[in-house]
């Protein structure tokens, strides 16, 4: 035969076709819409938290795997998995928004970026932050005469080509263009607040930090510790120390007292907008751990 | 009888992909609005580029990623347009070829003998630019959809005429004039042709 194959079924038409020839679905046919990298998320997703919870662990453990073992055992399955994750959610959040948007998912952006608004710890001042876009804009406008021009020329085509583009091709397509030349405006101010986790001590401290309160444990022997209580069944109290992040077992009796504290003294980030203000403009009560260990035993 | 959409030349390539006996009849490539997106994300991303990078000074990597972006789009933009180039849809006398592919061909066909039907939508914005798409059915559904076809009404109504022969042939041996330049000529204004 001369030309390509007899028949292209609609699977083969989906690949590698761009927009020029593509399959009809029904409305209905909800898991046939979904475009092939969505299906790899979906299908990944699972494997991909699975493996963020081990690397987690394993830093909780000092990657030491018998740690990570005896951590998962004695707090749960389920409890080390969700404990994990969710303290990265706040640190991601800002991050997965900017995908979202760049990658044409407008709507689940703006959503994502709500909701880092309201949860993920900026590094800034709430007025400084709120100031920092008009200080963006500023300096953004107030550059050399040749950039201002460049700028403007660019402004000019961008702006005519997305009105035909909203035009001619669609509300949607034009929205989608704009949640990702947004997404690449949003970068400086995202990475202001929300500074990426690598780059960041705070960060990396919240990585390494269980997800556990940290307690200072007080032995009736008068020894003092902090540390993580894994479990606590009435008959062993499991510790994972701070320190030395090994796994400590103690009877009940054992223990004289137990104190929650807070590993670093500089009180929790609020988020830009904080949904109980009062609350966080207040100091925390909540003591230094390395304080309750040299002060006078109860 | 081939026909050229007006514009762009059809490359001497077709050739390979048809059978001895097969006569291209329309050739064209999609409309311009098809590459819209890409372009306008481009033109906009290296505006946010440059707005950014009078801004993000103080924040470390933040430049580097905004210009990554931006040539990422920009790089999109042109490969958006290359593939675009070389993408022509074909209809013969027996079959609907894409032909796509920058550094590798692909060849879809679908031939006409399956087909059914033929459907052809314009949306709001299509019939602001003058683009539409055809559906083609086959076996009482839609089987797919070919997108941002240009001068939509003249190469439906060809596109048309293939699918149904029987009823041309009727016609014209009712009429007694089939032949060319007659009132049932499916030749169409505005669209070059090249009789072979």
């Amino acid at each position: 035969m001369a030309g390509g194959q007899a028949w292209a079924s609609p699977g083969d038409t989906d690949r590698s076709l761009g927009h020029a020839w593509r399959p009809y679905r029904g409305f209905s046919d909800t898991a046939g819409r979904l475009s092939r990298p969505a299906k790899i998320a979906l299908i990944v997703a699972p494997i991909g938290l699975l493996l963020i919870a081990v690397i987690r662990v394993l830093a909780v453990a000092d990657y030491n795997p018998a740690t990570a073992s005896a951590i998962v055992s004695s707090g749960g399955y389920v409890n080390a998995l969700l404990g994990t994750i969710i303290p990265l959610v706040p640190i991601v959040t800002p991050y997965l928004a900017l995908l979202l948007l760049f990658s044409g998912r407008v709507i689940s952006g703006i959503l994502t970026l709500l909701a880092a608004a309201f949860m993920s710890p900026v590094v800034l001042a709430r007025p400084v932050a709120l100031h920092l876009p008009g200080h963006d804009w500023h300096s953004a406008t107030h550059r050399g005469p040749l950039i201002l021009a460049v700028l403007i020329v660019l402004a000019a085509a961008f702006a005519t080509l997305l009105a035909v583009e909203l035009l001619g091709v669609g509300l949607a397509a034009a929205v989608r263009t704009a949640g990702t030349v947004a997404c690449i405006l949003l970068i400086p101010l995202v990475m202001s607040l929300v500074p990426f986790p690598l780059s960041h001590e705070f960060y990396t401290e919240v990585i390494k930090q269980p997800w556990l309160p940290a307690e200072v444990i007080t032995l009736t022997s008068g020894q003092r510790l902090t540390g993580y209580v894994l479990s606590d069944n009435g008959t062993w109290l499991v510790v994972l120390s701070d320190g030395t992040r090994t796994i400590n077992y103690y009877r009940p009796p054992q223990v004289a007292s137990r104190q929650i504290c807070q590993i670093t003294p500089s009180p929790p980030k609020a988020p830009l907008i904080p949904v109980f203000p009062a609350h966080l403009t207040s100091a925390t009560s909540t003591p230094v751990c390395a304080g309750l260990l040299i002060g006078p035993s109860r | 009888m081939r026909l050229i959409a007006p514009g762009p030349v059809a490359p001497a390539a077709f050739g390979r992909y048809l059978l001895p006996h097969e006569q291209q009849v329309i050739a064209v490539r999609q409309h311009q609005a098809r590459l819209l997106p890409a372009v306008t994300a481009a033109v906009g991303g290296l505006l946010a580029a440059e707005a950014v990078n009078g801004i993000a000074s103080g924040v470390k990597w933040a430049q580097f990623v905004v210009w990554v972006l931006a040539g990422f789009l920009l790089v999109r933009a042109i490969v958006d347009v290359l593939a675009w180039y070389v993408r022509y849809i074909v209809i013969t006398d027996k079959r609907l070829i894409l032909i796509s592919g920058i550094l590798s061909r692909k060849v879809t066909v679908v031939p006409l003998q399956g087909l059914q039907n033929l459907g052809l939508i314009r949306s709001a914005g299509g019939q602001v630019l003058g683009y539409g798409a055809f559906t083609l059915e086959a076996d009482g559904q839609a089987v797919a959809v070919i997108d941002y076809i240009p001068y939509p009404e003249q190469l439906y109504l060809e596109a048309y005429q293939l699918i149904s022969p029987r009823e041309e042939e009727e016609e014209e041996e009712e009429d007694g004039s089939g032949g060319d330049g007659g009132p049932g000529d499916p030749r169409l204004p505005g669209l070059d042709f090249d009789d072979r």
